[in-house]
């Protein structure tokens, strides 16, 4: 009885395959009808990028004169280290159009030409520091007014708002990378006004990694994110034996992060921001086998490299795809250097580094 | 193979047809207008609730029973929907929270009104109308099959006129999913409050885009004023830009339309 039962089972089975074949038979060799083209905006910029950042002059400005840039998109959002923003370069510079938006490489293909109708807009900055010993210049960049106050510029939300001053040009080709030199690496008081490889796509050949690595961890995501009762440093100068923290990878996803904390590498570095420091560890917030509110979150990693003399901080965003890609022994050994290229920026004064893609880090043997 | 991914396409494209995606958000205002303007829902809601519901002072206690109504009616909305709870203990009440995630989850416009002052109550008062209207986003969004970008969350709350008590288990919620605000939109029915017009506490420069772009979508559906204030709610530090509107009972289905309408164009 079983065994015909199988037998009856198979046939069934053979003759829905055989019907199934039928259905794959092609039912349209017709063409589609081709989707109306959209019309590429008809505009020309009035102003350069590097004019209009030197028109940045230490405090948010909204801006009310009719200003228009344009510039060829340099980065896309695809792999994830770049994050609801994007940039656009023209001859003179680079500038950061804060989109409070996912999926941006849909939208804005790279080397398509953005016009920029900057009324309405504001031109702040984001990372400066005052700081004597180590500040310096941000990154002047575009974006809302910030109604919290919190930052000089707020994402561009509204894709309503948006199109008033976002206009979408040719598609032209992807945006080539300028080779530079340890000389014209920017300096930490520069800006686009000064430095015209700043905010653009650039390469940086023979890079050699300088062992340290820096993350800022916070122990609580909803405290107070300036609060040095909230964050940890690791870095060089928290614990100078473990420039590294033992991180070996571009990023940390979530997943690497829970694993290098319940593994108790970090336990010793101490709470705190810079050098005030509150007298806790990291160990010290250990649970159970867990470690409270660190967990959370992906994290950013810099991983520190040398240009000659200069140091670059190639920046990695812990939500992007390749975060966990471990960084060759022989980078990190220092018997290989790399060839990278990616968005030039200042971070209080300091030179960070982002690529679009794993692909932009190449190592020489 | 081929034949069944064709029927899929074309089921797909109809189901988007039908239920109005790639409309144009000219196209999804008139839309919404004639979704209020057809039935009686408003009238019955207010008529309804107000029965249920009686006159009570404003505070943190004796408003389960708006509370109640509402989750039953959002039980009895269209699709599914996400109604959670804030039970701030025994004898004092409960904030209800309806939610239609967004495509960007980590980014909400809130949708707020005052679930404790009724009709004539001691202080604050008539802020039935702020509710069913709040409640009619979320009813409009899942009728309407508007899928928004952004999570849109209904906050219907308690102690309006004492401690806004009843925001801050909304605000520590919020911030446990590391969440940001774009717009945080607060109605009321006061009859001595303003008419017809919206409270815009966005920055001169986002303000002044926002009365080129937006107000031209109201014109033939009332005369509808978009004047700027204040930016912030400071009683609970929701980082947010601050919108606020007055139903008007007199023609609350338009008005609830016109709100609607504006969290759609905004999102």
């Amino acid at each position: 009885m079983k065994k015909l039962f199988i037998i009856s089972a198979a046939l069934l089975l053979l003759a829905s395959c055989t019907s199934l074949k039928e259905e794959f038979q092609p039912v349209f060799t017709g063409k589609y009808k081709e989707p109306d083209k959209a019309q590429p905006a008809q505009m020309s910029a009035n102003t350069t990028i590097a004019e209009l950042a030197a028109m940045y002059n230490g405090k948010p400005w909204d801006i009310d004169k009719n200003i228009i840039i344009a510039g060829k998109v340099s980065t896309t959002d695809k792999p994830g280290n770049f994050y609801k923003s994007l940039y656009i370069q023209d001859e003179t510079g680079g500038i950061e159009l804060k989109f409070g938006r996912n999926g941006l490489y849909n939208d804005y293909l790279p080397g398509q030409t953005l016009y920029v109708k900057c009324k309405g807009l504001t031109l702040g900055m984001y990372g400066f520091s005052s700081s004597a010993s180590y500040g310096g210049n941000g990154m002047v960049q575009l974006g809302f007014t910030d109604p919290s106050g919190e930052y000089e510029t707020s994402y561009l939300e509204n894709p309503l708002l948006i199109d008033q001053h976002i206009f979408k040009g040719e598609t032209g080709t992807e945006v080539a990378s300028e080779v530079i030199t340890e000389s014209q690496l920017p300096g930490k008081n520069d800006t686009q006004k000064n430095n015209r490889y700043i905010g653009k796509l650039v390469t940086l050949k023979g890079l050699k990694y300088a062992n340290e690595a820096f993350v800022l961890l916070y122990i609580n995501s909803n405290w107070d994110k300036k609060s040095p009762q909230n964050r940890v440093f690791l870095s060089p100068s928290n614990v100078a034996s473990d420039p590294t923290a033992g991180i070996t990878t571009w990023a940390m996803s979530k997943a690497k992060m829970t694993e290098y904390l319940t593994s108790g590498r970090w336990d010793a570095f101490r709470v705190g921001s810079g050098n005030t420091y509150t007298g806790e560890t990291v160990g010290d917030f250990k649970g159970e086998g867990s470690y409270p509110g660190f967990e959370k979150a992906a994290y950013s990693v810099s991983q520190y490299f040398k240009m000659g003399s200069k140091e670059i901080q190639i920046r990695t965003s812990g939500y992007c795809k390749f975060s966990d890609v471990e960084i060759p022994e022989s980078v990190l050994s220092g018997k290989s250097t790399i060839d990278v290229t990616g968005i030039l920026t200042l971070y209080q004064g300091n030179i960070q580094f982002t690529v679009n893609s794993i692909d932009d880090i190449v190592i020489n043997d | 193979m081929k034949r069944i991914t064709t029927i899929i396409i074309a089921a797909a494209a109809l189901a988007a047809l039908l239920t109005g995606c790639g409309k144009s958000e000219a196209e999804r205002v008139a839309d919404i207008y004639a979704f209020f303007g057809q039935d009686t829902t408003i009238a019955d809601s207010y008529e309804k609730i107000n029965r249920v519901c009686p006159d009570r002072p404003a505070g943190l206690s004796g408003s389960n029973d708006i509370i109640d109504y509402f989750t039953m009616m959002a039980s009895r909305c269209k699709g599914k929907s996400d109604i959670n709870f804030f039970d701030m203990g025994p004898g004092k009440g409960r904030d209800i929270l309806l939610e239609i995630p967004g495509k960007e989850n980590d980014r909400v416009t809130l949708v707020a009104a005052a679930a404790d002052t009724w009709r004539d109550s001691l202080t604050t008062k008539n802020d039935d109308l702020g509710c069913i209207a709040a409640f009619e986003v979320f009813n409009a969004f899942k009728s309407l099959n508007i899928k928004p970008r952004n999570t849109v969350r209904i906050l219907l709350y308690q102690d309006v006129a004492g401690t806004h008590a009843g925001l801050h288990p909304y605000l520590e919620y919020s911030r446990s999913k590391d969440e940001e605000h774009l717009m945080q939109l607060f109605l009321t029915s006061d009859p001595e409050g303003p008419r017809k017009t919206f409270t815009v506490g966005e920055p001169t420069s986002i303000y002044r885009t926002f009365t080129k772009v937006i107000p031209p979508f109201f014109e033939g559906y009332g005369n509808y004023t978009f004047d700027r204030g204040e930016q912030r709610f400071e009683a609970w530090e929701l980082k947010a830009p601050l919108y606020t509107y007055n139903i008007d009972r007199n023609d609350a289905a338009n008005d609830i339309a016109a709100v609607v309408s504006l969290v759609m164009l905004m999102d």
